[in-house]
């Protein structure tokens, strides 16, 4: 059944809590005794950077992307992928930076009506917080549980990788 | 005692599986034969972190560029290595999100 979920409540310090929760129990499952050991980077409290790349031919390419832990666990992490000397994301200037991602499951938009007006880059997955954000409808079964981690929130981008890499918007 | 039989006395040889449950953040690593298939792999491991299946659950391999596993649960264990399907017994199990 589709549904319309409520749009996420803010709560950094309790998503900062809940992250730091997540982020050893997320560790152990993946055998890694430090973020860096992933090549993810904590830039803060409320922030993750994951590599993540995309194949079309021999060479790899890469993108950044930024994980957002004010509205977690509630909520999942918010999903941008940004500039990497900036960690920002501008869609004039860094659309090279933004994979064209086009699953089932997670499709990526440069710009995204937002309700409340503008445009935001959009990673439309059930797994991240602006999906909600938009007032995306969703069905029922995809609804983030609140129970979930960030990490399901990583597996569902690279998977979209995987099945659905179609190259950069800036390309 | 023929080369055959030998085999059949010591039974099919055993591989070493690991998987994790991303949603669940659980992990179950166990032996199983190799002539056992994917399926009979993926139902064990369930059993092993003693969580139910869900129901639109998916299986893939583990890491960066994950491959979904669905057309090939009907394969044996050796199979998938000797076909070049996987590299490692390395698996993830994916709870369904949507969103396109």
């Amino acid at each position: 059944m589709n549904v319309i979920a409520p749009p996420p409540v803010l709560d950094p310090q309790g998503g900062a809590a809940a992250f730091a929760e997540d982020l050893p129990r997320v560790l152990q499952l993946l055998d890694a005794s430090r973020v860096e050991d992933l090549g993810w980077l904590r830039l803060n409290s409320l922030t993750l950077l994951v590599p993540m790349s995309g194949q079309r031919g021999e060479v790899p390419e890469e993108y950044l992307l930024k994980l957002g832990f004010q509205a977690y666990r509630r909520w999942p992490p918010s999903a941008q992928f940004v500039n990497p000397e900036t960690l920002a994301f501008d869609p004039e200037q860094d659309s090279r930076w933004l994979p064209r991602l086009t699953s089932n499951e997670c499709q990526t938009h440069l710009r995204y009506p937002h309700p409340s007006g503008g445009t935001i880059q959009l990673v439309c997955c059930s797994a991240t917080l602006e999906f909600y954000d938009v007032g995306h409808n969703v069905e029922e079964e995809h609804l983030w549980s609140g129970k979930s981690t960030f990490y399901s929130t990583i597996v569902a981008i690279q998977r979209a990788f995987s099945e659905s890499y179609q190259g950069s918007f800036g390309a | 005692m023929t080369e055959h039989n030998q085999s059949q006395a010591h039974g099919p040889s055993e591989v070493e599986l690991h998987f994790k449950h991303v949603n669940e953040v659980e992990t179950a690593n166990f032996k199983m034969p190799e002539t056992a298939t994917l399926l009979a792999a993926w139902d064990q491991a369930y059993l092993k972190m003693d969580i139910a299946r869900g129901e639109k659950d998916t299986l893939q391999t583990a890491g960066g560029h994950p491959k979904a596993m669905a057309s090939y649960l009907g394969f044996t264990l050796s199979a998938l290595k000797d076909q070049k399907i996987v590299e490692a017994y390395n698996f993830e199990i994916v709870g369904p999100t949507g969103g396109a």
